[in-house]
C-alpha cells in the first residue's frame, strides 16, 4: 500500500478520533494531544493532576472512541499483583481431576487504566513491570503474551502523601510520557457544566480499530529524523545529566540523575508522533521542543537540594531546551 | 499545536522534478550564503587593515617622520581585505549548513535539511524524492531569493570609526617640543637676524641711490641670511658659520673693490689712508676737472687744481699724464681729460662700495660677537706670539676664538694668553650690552665718506690689577664657629659686628685695635 494513501487515511482517522474525544473533553488539548501521541508511539502514559480534572474521563472516552478492550483497575493499599496480572487457580476437569488454570488479571487487555497508581505499594505497583515493558506477564514458568495494541494509562494524584507510595524510578522511566492535567479555563467550565449536568448523554462512538492503529504506530516509526535533528535531541537529553559539562548550572546544582537513554528513544518517537500531526515527513527542532517537556520530566531526579528547595524538573528542562543552539 | 492544517503531500508534483528543484533551491541558497561571506569578510579585512594601518602610521612617524603615509596605510589596508576576501572565499558554505539556515530563516521546520540530508546520502532514494516534494511544495516565501541579505555587520559598522582613528593618527603631530633653552638661543639668532635684515635694507637703498654695483648684491646676501635667521630655523652654531662665511665674503668683496679703485693690495683701511688716493680727494679732483671741462674754472679752483695734482698721483695717473691732458685740453682736445676723470669716477665709485663693504663686514662681525663669539683683532694682541690652542685667525687677520660651553661666556684668558694674571670673568649678558653700545658708535662710523678713513674696533679686556686690601687667611672651622655662636647667642645687634672683628683678628694673632665697643 502507498504511505501517502496510508497517511491520508490516517489523518482523516485521527481527526475523527480527536472529534470524537472532543465530545465529552473539554479543553485538556495538550493533553488529549499528548495521550493520542503516546498512542501512536507505542508508549504509556501518566497522567498527573488533582482530582476532579477529568483524567480518568479522559482514558474512559478514549477507550469508547477506540475499538480495543479496556480494563480498569483501582489501586488501593491492599491491592495485591495478582490482582492485577491474574493467578492461578485449581480448576476440575471433566473426569474430575483437579489442576491449575491460569485466570488472567484485568492486565490482559488493550487499554488499561490504572486508576491512582500511587496508591498500591511498590510490589503491586511493579507487577506492571513486565507487563509494560515486554508486553507480556510470567506467572510461574510460564509467559502470557498481552493482546496488541497495548497501552497503560495510569493516573495519579500529586497532592495526596499519605498512605501513597511514590512510583519506583525504575517504573516510572517504563511511561513514556508524562502528562500534566491543568485546571479548566473559566470558558472550558462552563462548557463542562452543561455537558454534564444535562439530562442527555454524550455519546462517543469507536472510530479506530486496533488494525488502524497499529498502521498509524507503523508510519510515526517511518517518520525521519535528521543527523542535526538527532544531535540535537541528543544534546538535550545529555544535558540532563549533572555530569555533563555542557549542562546548565541548574542542573549541575539540582540534578542527581538525569534521564536514561530510554528518555532519548521517548523523546524521539513522541516528536514523530508530534510531526505526524503536521503531516510531516520529518522531524523539526519545534517537535522536539513540544516532546521535552512530557518526556523527560519524569526522569529527572533531584538531588536532596533541588528536593528542598522546590524546583521543578520542568523548569530544568526548559534551561536546557533553551541553552541548546539549533544550527551549528 | 495544531493539528492537521495542512493538506497532506498530492502527487500533483513530479518526484524527479523536485528533486531537481530541491538542488536549484539549495544551490542558489550557498551562493546567497557565499556572497554574504565575501561581504562580511571585506568588512572585517577592511576594519583590521585600518587598524593596522593606525598602528603603522603611529611607527612610522615615531620613527621614520618622513616617510610618506601613504605608502604604509594602502599595503596595510589592501593586504587584510585581500587576506579576509581569499579566506571567506576558500571557506565555501557547507550546503547541509545551508539548508538548516534556510529552515531556520523561512521557518520550514527542516523540511529543507532534512530532504536534502537524505538526497544527498542517497539512501533510499524513494524516501528521498518524497522529502523533496515535501520540501519543494511548502511554499517559500516570496523573498525566499533573500534568505542570505547583503547586510551590514559589526565589523561594517565599526570600518568608519576605524576610519576616523586613522585619519586622526595620521594628522597628528608627534614631533617633540624644542628644549626651552635652544628656545633662548634661538631667540638671540632671531634679534641678529632682524637687526641684520633691518641693515641690509638700508644697504640696499643706499646702493641704490649711489650705483653701488657690488653693495647691492652683497646687501642681498646679507638681507637673506638675515632673514634666515629672523625665522628662527637656524641654530647658534649654524647661523655663526654662516655668518662667518658671509663675513668672509664680504671681505674678498671688499678686496676686489678696492683693486678696482687702484688701492692695490691695501689690506686694511689704515694703509688704504696712507698710500692710495681717498674717496675725496678724487671727488674734489673729478669736480675740479668737469668743471674744466665744461667752463673753466677761478683763479681759486685753479690753485686747488694745483694742490690737488699730487693727490692725482696715488690713484695711478701721473702728474705727467694730467700735464698733457690739460695741454691736450687747451688746444682743444678734451679727450684725455675726459678720460681721468672717467678714471677718477670708477675710483670713487669702488672706494664707496669698498666703504659700504667694510660696514657690512663690520655688522656681521658685530653679529658673531652678539651670538657669543669672541673675536679678537689682530691690534688688540699685547703679546701676539701667546695663543691658545683654540684660537684661530679670520681673513683679516683677526684673531678668533670659538665659543666652549656656554655660548655667551667669554674666555677670561682673553687677548693677554695663557700665563697672565687672569682677567675677570664677565658674562654673556655684559659683553651683549657692551656690543649695543658699539653700535652707536659703529654708525658714527659707517657715515664716514668712502675714503675717510676707517676706524678699526677693538675690545681690550680689563687687565688684572692687584688687591688693593690685604690679605687673611681665616680659619674656616673658627670662622663657623663664631658665626655660630653670633646666631645662636643672645648679643645686642649693634655690637655683633664689633665682636665678629674682635674674634678674627684673635684667630690672625693680632690684638684688637679697638677694644672698644661702639
Amino acid at each position: 500500500m502507498n504511505d501517502q494513501v496510508t497517511l491520508s487515511g490516517a489523518r482523516e482517522q485521527l481527526t475523527r478520533l480527536r472529534a470524537e474525544i472532543g465530545k465529552r473533553i473539554v479543553g485538556h488539548q495538550a493533553l488529549v494531544d499528548g495521550v493520542i501521541a503516546c498512542l501512536l508511539a507505542s508508549g504509556h502514559v501518566l497522567l498527573e493532576g488533582v482530582p476532579g480534572l477529568g483524567k480518568t474521563m479522559l482514558v474512559k472516552t478514549l477507550s469508547d472512541a477506540l475499538h480495543l478492550e479496556f480494563a480498569r483497575i483501582q489501586f488501593t493499599p491492599d491491592l495485591m499483583p495478582a490482582d492485577i496480572i491474574g493467578t492461578q487457580i485449581v480448576a476440575h476437569d471433566e473426569q474430575g481431576n483437579r489442576y491449575f488454570q491460569f485466570q488472567p488479571g484485568p492486565v490482559f487487555t488493550q487499554l488499561l487504566l490504572a486508576d491512582e497508581i500511587n496508591r498500591a505499594t511498590p510490589k503491586t505497583q511493579s507487577a506492571l513491570l513486565e507487563a509494560m515493558e515486554e508486553k507480556k506477564v510470567t506467572v510461574g514458568r510460564t509467559g502470557h503474551p498481552l493482546e496488541e495494541p497495548f497501552m497503560v494509562l495510569a493516573t495519579q494524584n500529586p497532592i495526596e502523601m499519605e498512605g501513597t507510595y511514590p512510583l519506583p524510578e525504575a517504573q516510572l522511566d517504563r511511561f513514556l510520557l508524562k502528562l500534566t492535567a491543568d485546571y479548566p479555563s473559566e470558558q472550558e467550565l462552563s462548557t463542562i457544566i452543561d455537558r454534564t449536568t444535562g439530562g442527555e448523554e454524550v455519546q462517543v462512538d469507536p472510530v479506530l480499530s486496533g488494525a488502524e492503529l497499529e498502521a498509524l504506530r507503523s508510519r510515526t516509526r517511518s517518520v525521519v529524523v535528521a543527523r542535526h535533528v538527532k544531535d540535537y535531541a541528543v544534546r538535550a537529553v545529555l544535558a540532563t545529566h549533572p555530569g555533563n559539562p555542557d549542562a546548565p548550572p541548574l542542573v549541575q546544582r539540582y540534578v542527581r540523575h538525569g534521564a536514561s537513554p530510554r528518555g532519548a528513544l521517548s523523546l524521539i518517537l513522541v516528536a514523530k508522533a508530534f510531526a505526524l500531526f503536521e503531516d510531516r515527513l520529518n522531524v523539526s527542532f519545534d517537535d522536539l521542543k513540544a516532546a521535552a517537556l512530557p518526556a523527560l520530566r519524569h526522569r529527572i531526579l533531584l538531588n536532596f537540594e533541588g528536593e528542598a528547595e522546590g524546583i521543578e524538573p520542568d523548569a530544568l528542562i526548559s534551561a536546557i531546551i533553551d541553552g541548546i543552539p539549533v544550527a551549528g | 499545536m495544531a493539528l492537521f492544517q495542512t493538506p497532506w503531500l498530492g502527487h500533483e508534483l513530479d518526484e524527479r522534478l523536485a528533486g531537481d528543484m530541491l538542488r536549484d533551491i539549495v544551490a542558489h541558497l550557498t551562493r546567497q550564503k557565499w556572497r554574504q561571506q565575501l561581504i562580511e569578510g571585506f568588512g572585517v579585512g577592511l576594519f583590521w587593515g585600518l587598524c593596522a594601518a593606525t598602528a603603522a602610521v603611529l611607527l612610522v612617524k615615531l620613527n621614520v617622520p618622513r616617510l610618506a603615509l601613504l605608502t604604509v596605510i594602502v599595503p596595510c589596508v589592501a593586504t587584510a581585505v585581500i587576506a579576509a576576501l581569499v579566506a571567506a572565499w576558500l571557506k565555501r558554505p557547507d550546503r547541509l549548513q545551508v539548508a538548516i539556515l534556510a529552515d531556520l530563516e523561512l521557518r520550514l521546520k527542516q523540511r529543507l535539511s532534512t530532504a536534502w540530508e537524505f538526497a544527498d546520502r542517497g539512501a533510499d532514494p524513494g524516501l528521498a524524492q518524497r522529502l523533496a516534494v515535501q520540501a519543494v511544495k511548502q511554499r517559500f516565501p516570496p523573498a525566499y531569493q533573500r534568505v542570505f541579505p547583503v547586510r551590514i555587520s559589526t565589523w561594517h559598522r565599526l570600518v568608519p570609526l576605524a576610519a576616523l582613528l586613522l585619519a586622526l593618527v595620521s594628522v597628528l603631530d608627534l614631533a617633540r617640543e624644542p628644549a626651552p633653552v635652544v628656545q633662548a638661543v634661538d631667540d638671540l639668532v632671531i634679534e641678529q637676524g632682524r637687526r641684520l635684515r633691518e641693515f641690509a635694507r638700508q644697504m640696499q637703498v643706499r646702493a641704490a641711490r649711489e650705483a653701488l654695483p657690488r653693495s647691492s648684491a652683497a646687501a642681498e646676501s646679507v638681507q637673506r641670511l638675515g632673514a634666515r635667521m629672523e625665522t628662527g630655523a637656524l641654530s647658534r652654531e649654524s647661523a655663526l658659520h654662516r655668518l662667518r662665511t658671509l663675513g668672509q665674503a664680504l671681505q674678498g668683496e671688499r678686496q676686489t673693490a678696492l683693486r678696482a679703485s687702484g688701492a692695490g693690495s691695501a689690506g686694511s683701511p689704515g694703509q688704504l689712508a696712507g698710500e692710495a688716493i681717498s674717496g675725496s680727494d678724487a671727488a674734489r679732483l673729478r669736480d675740479l676737472l668737469q668743471q674744466l671741462l665744461h667752463g673753466g674754472l677761478t683763479p681759486g679752483q685753479q690753485d686747488s687744481l694745483a694742490r690737488e695734482a699730487g693727490a692725482l698721483s696715488r690713484s695711478g695717473i701721473s702728474s705727467q699724464a694730467l700735464r698733457e691732458a690739460l695741454d691736450d685740453f687747451v688746444d682743444g682736445d678734451p679727450l684725455e681729460l675726459q678720460q681721468i676723470v672717467e678714471v677718477l669716477s670708477r675710483i670713487e665709485l669702488a672706494l664707496e662700495d669698498a666703504e659700504a663693504l667694510g660696514t657690512a663686514s663690520e655688522r656681521v662681525e658685530r653679529a658673531r660677537e652678539n651670538l657669543g663669539e669672541f673675536i679678537v683683532r689682530a691690534d688688540d694682541l699685547v703679546r701676539p706670539g701667546r695663543r691658545t690652542g683654540s684660537e684661530d685667525t679670520d681673513a683679516r687677520g683677526l684673531l678668533l676664538r670659538r665659543p666652549s660651553g656656554d655660548a655667551g661666556a667669554v674666555s677670561q684668558a682673553g687677548g693677554h694668553g695663557a700665563g697672565s694674571e687672569p682677567a675677570p670673568r664677565q658674562p654673556a649678558r655684559k659683553l651683549s650690552r657692551s656690543s649695543e653700545r658699539e653700535d652707536v658708535g659703529l654708525k658714527a662710523t659707517g657715515q664716514l665718506r668712502a675714503g675717510d678713513g676707517f676706524a678699526t674696533q677693538a675690545r681690550v679686556l680689563p687687565r688684572a690689577a692687584p688687591a688693593s686690601v690685604a690679605t687673611l687667611a681665616l680659619d674656616t672651622q673658627f670662622v663657623a664657629q663664631v658665626e655660630e655662636v653670633l646666631a645662636t647667642d643672645r648679643y645686642p645687634l649693634h655690637q655683633k659686628e664689633f665682636i665678629r672683628r674682635y674674634f678674627l683678628q684673635l684667630s690672625q694673632g693680632t690684638a684688637a685695635a679697638d677694644s672698644t665697643p661702639p
